[in-house]
């Protein structure tokens, strides 16, 4: 799901899942998932 | 020849009913099969040229990523029969080929030099992949595009053995085809029509009316076991698909809150990224001993269906997936491969055999199919994609285009489309291949030079 943050950045929405300690996988971080603004490109 | 069906007993009526309501709310659906379209007939198929050789387009079609979508063995699904009562005679296989195309399924060839309707003909293929014969069995059994026999392998999260399994690789739904005149055209790389959902409800119907229609059990355990097995082998078959049959409803009903939401996905239709995400992040944690939390909070239902992306030149994008949420393509093919079940173990380090994240997915296999698609560099001269190519307009089969309303949509397509979707690849202006749509060379990813889907600031 994607959504727009006020700074126009898109975010990816992902689904919320938790995962066991032993995989070892860090907690997300709030600036997952942000990608650079999406526009289009004029031609 | 008729033959007289004995009736069933009082006992085994109950079950049998208690059985297929069990097994039918797996699926879902009513107690008979779903109602299926009639294909269109053919008289001839063709594959188009898209720069793959017939050897090259055969192993991509039937050669295993190490996943075993098919919740039975290989020996189970190509010895069921279709789930229809006939008073005369056996009911035909279920994958039976002019069944499973009623499921959008594309028919395939045993080798890749058979002739007739179900073989590839003559194209001219150029770009081909080697393969070794000794990791690619084929398609002995004739199954349909995208389904691959997984050799048997040992489980990585319980280290048992298992026998030959089936699974769906990347063409199941990523292979086109349409019926336009009597000829059945078919598009690799193409969105696939399949019904996915309706296949599955039939799966365990099969299995449901294997074990509890008089005869059938028999028939199946012949093809299974062999006509010589013993009645031990025969009960021990039995056992296993009462088993199966048993535990897939309970799975479904410990599941059906966290899913409940789902919609029909269809023809042509799969969230695949929702199906995936409950492969990995719940059944695949299912074995997982105190994983401190419960695995049904990362349920999530299928209610996001799309249709079935094209692959051509998608190597080549910086990012992939509908929601753009994967670069590497090589992790996006092996999530892929999880998401068709391959197994792949995340339970506590302890055995040294099984190691955390050890997994049956092939990645020799997932990167040859990827090289498949990409093909060489595209900017180097001649520029062009190189790999797997979206087919052109097949003039012989369709017609000729009036070169008037070619030029109108090529004008439409650059004034509304291109911002967007940038310039096409074969436009005449040969902007697609101007270099500030591409990213740097050499940056440190699979690929060296990435094609992007946004212009960054």
């Amino acid at each position: 799901m994607i959504g727009t943050d006020p700074a126009q950045a898109t975010v990816l929405k992902t689904r919320t899942v938790r995962l066991p300690s032993h995989l070892g996988i860090p907690e997300p971080t709030a600036t997952d998932g942000v990608l650079a603004p999406a526009r289009p490109v004029p031609l | 020849m008729s033959r007289s069906i004995p009736l069933p007993s009082r006992a085994d009526a109950i079950r049998l009913s208690g059985v297929l309501a069990a097994a039918l709310l797996v699926a879902g659906c009513s107690l008979l099969p779903p109602a299926l379209p009639e294909r269109e007939p053919a008289e001839k198929t063709v594959w188009l040229d898209q720069n793959w050789s017939n050897d090259a387009r055969f192993w991509f079609h039937h050669a295993t990523q190490g996943t075993s979508t098919i919740p039975v063995p290989y020996a189970w699904l190509v010895a069921l029969e279709q789930p229809t009562i006939r008073l005369f005679g056996d009911p035909p296989l279920l994958m039976d080929p002019d069944y499973t195309a009623r499921f959008g399924f594309i028919s395939s060839p045993r080798t890749v030099d058979a002739g007739g309707t179900q073989g590839y003909g003559a194209t001219t293929g150029r770009f081909t992949v080697p393969y070794d014969p000794a990791r690619f069995p084929g398609n002995p059994d004739g199954l349909p595009v995208g389904f691959a026999r997984t050799p048997g392998y040992d489980d990585p999260t319980t280290g048992v053995r298992l026998p030959d399994q089936v699974g769906l690789n990347c063409a199941a739904c990523h292979t086109g085809q349409f019926t336009y005149r009597g000829t059945n055209v078919r598009v690799d790389g193409a969105p696939a029509t399949t019904d996915l959902g309706s296949f599955r409800t039939v799966l365990g119907l099969s299995l449901a009316y294997t074990r509890y229609v008089p005869g059938r059990f028999g028939r199946f355990a012949d093809r299974v076991l062999g006509p010589d097995h013993s009645p031990a082998e025969a009960a021990a078959l039995e056992k296993k698909l009462d088993d199966l049959l048993e535990q897939g409803p309970r799975v479904v009903q410990q599941m059906s809150a966290g899913l409940e939401g789902s919609v029909e996905e269809g023809f042509t239709r799969l969230d695949a990224l929702n199906r995936i995400g409950t492969q990995v992040f719940y059944a695949d944690l299912i074995g997982v001993d105190d994983p401190g939390f419960d695995p049904i909070t990362n349920l999530h239902p299928n209610n996001a269906p799309v249709n079935y992306p094209a692959t051509w030149s998608t190597t080549w994008f910086d990012w992939v997936q509908y929601d753009a949420s994967i670069r590497r393509p090589m992790v996006r093919n092996a999530g892929e491969a999880l998401g068709v079940s391959a197994k792949v173990n995340l339970t506590r380090p302890g055995v040294p055999s099984r190691p955390l994240y050890g997994s049956s997915v092939q990645f020799e296999e997932i990167f040859q199919m990827e090289e498949l698609i990409a093909g060489p560099n595209p900017l180097a001269e001649p520029k062009g994609f190189k790999g797997l190519a979206s087919p052109s307009w097949p003039q012989e089969l369709l017609g000729t285009p009036d070169p008037a309303r070619v030029e109108r949509g090529r004008a439409l397509y650059r004034q509304n489309c291109s911002g967007c979707h940038r310039p096409a690849p074969n436009d005449p202006s040969g902007r697609f291949w101007d270099p500030s749509f591409w990213s740097t060379p050499n940056a440190p990813d699979f690929r060296t030079t990435r094609f992007r889907s946004f212009r960054w600031p």
